[in-house]
């Protein structure tokens, strides 16, 4: 009997110790973004004139000028930059990092993701 | 031997249990779709732009549809010629102070005359590890020498 009682509990803590860490850990909900608004359109009067640039891990990228890599509104919001002319598709994603020269965190540019120095996996 | 009574009171243990594990389980388990869409009008047409993310993969929608525009109201279809109709996928991380720039798809284009186009991706691990994301899905329709259309949030999603 004890020993029932004592594997059910064992058993709901097991299901309820990782909901516990979500909820008590940094999963409370951000919010949208200030720039959108209630119906998730985008105000681009009110975006933020440069956003950061996360890495695969989830920290902001810093490039080797020991700054965090910046990408400008300009880049990141529409229309595209070509008018009705044939692009062609690219496989797989891409992710802004850093560029090169004396300012690489204001020179952000787009790499496939295949190819992203900061994969330790390799892509 | 056990008796009648002690084979109910274990049963009722057992689904007692079960209940409180399908009260846990079950909300994690559904798929959690969060979606927006919306009309960008300009002149004779409407551009309408929807944008979405789930779970069970994790994965993200961004769709864009045309229709003529006529007495206050979005019509009928309109179909847009060959690279008439861009769309692009971007993920945003929050970073736990901001909402930064995680992945996007490139511009994408119609490749034959359409009034809809939609592009998706899905993943095994999200791109910038654990935490909470959200889409940007931007859908234009080039009509009259420029681009119509604008940019939309799906809503946050934790991975």
């Amino acid at each position: 009997m004890m020993r029932r009682v004592l594997t059910t509990l064992l058993l709901l803590l097991t299901a309820l110790v990782p909901v516990g860490i979500i909820v008590a850990g940094d999963s409370t909900d951000p919010g949208r973004p200030g720039w959108v608004g209630s119906a998730g359109a985008v105000e681009s009067d009110k975006v933020p004139a440069e956003l950061a640039v996360a890495g695969p891990d989830g920290k902001p990228v810093v490039c080797a000028n020991g700054k965090e890599l910046k990408v400008k509104k300009s880049e990141l919001l529409g229309p595209p930059p070509s008018s009705g002319r044939p692009v062609e598709p690219q496989p797989g994603d891409f992710v802004w990092r850093c560029g090169t020269g004396k300012n690489p965190h204001l020179h952000a540019r787009l790499v496939p993701e295949s190819l992203d120095p900061l994969d330790r996996d390799g892509g | 031997m056990r008796s009648i009574a002690q084979h109910a009171a274990a049963r009722r243990r057992v689904l007692c249990f079960l209940g409180v594990v399908a009260l846990v389980v079950a909300p994690t388990a559904l798929a959690h779709f969060v979606y927006t869409s919306g009309n960008y009008v300009s002149g004779p047409i409407c551009v309408n732009g929807g944008s979405g993310i789930a779970e069970d993969p994790p994965q993200v929608i961004a769709e864009g549809w045309t229709q003529s525009y006529g007495q206050g109201f979005c019509l009928t279809a309109k179909n847009m010629p060959a690279y008439s109709l861009a769309l692009r996928r971007q993920l945003y991380f929050w970073n736990g102070s901001a909402w930064s720039v995680c992945a996007n798809s490139g511009w994408q284009y119609n490749e034959s005359p359409t009034s809809y186009k939609s592009i998706s991706r899905q993943w095994a691990q999200m791109p910038c590890g654990s935490g909470w994301y959200n889409h940007l899905a931007e859908a234009y329709a080039y009509y009259n020498g420029q681009w119509l259309g604008g940019a939309r949030f799906a809503g946050n999603h934790y991975f």
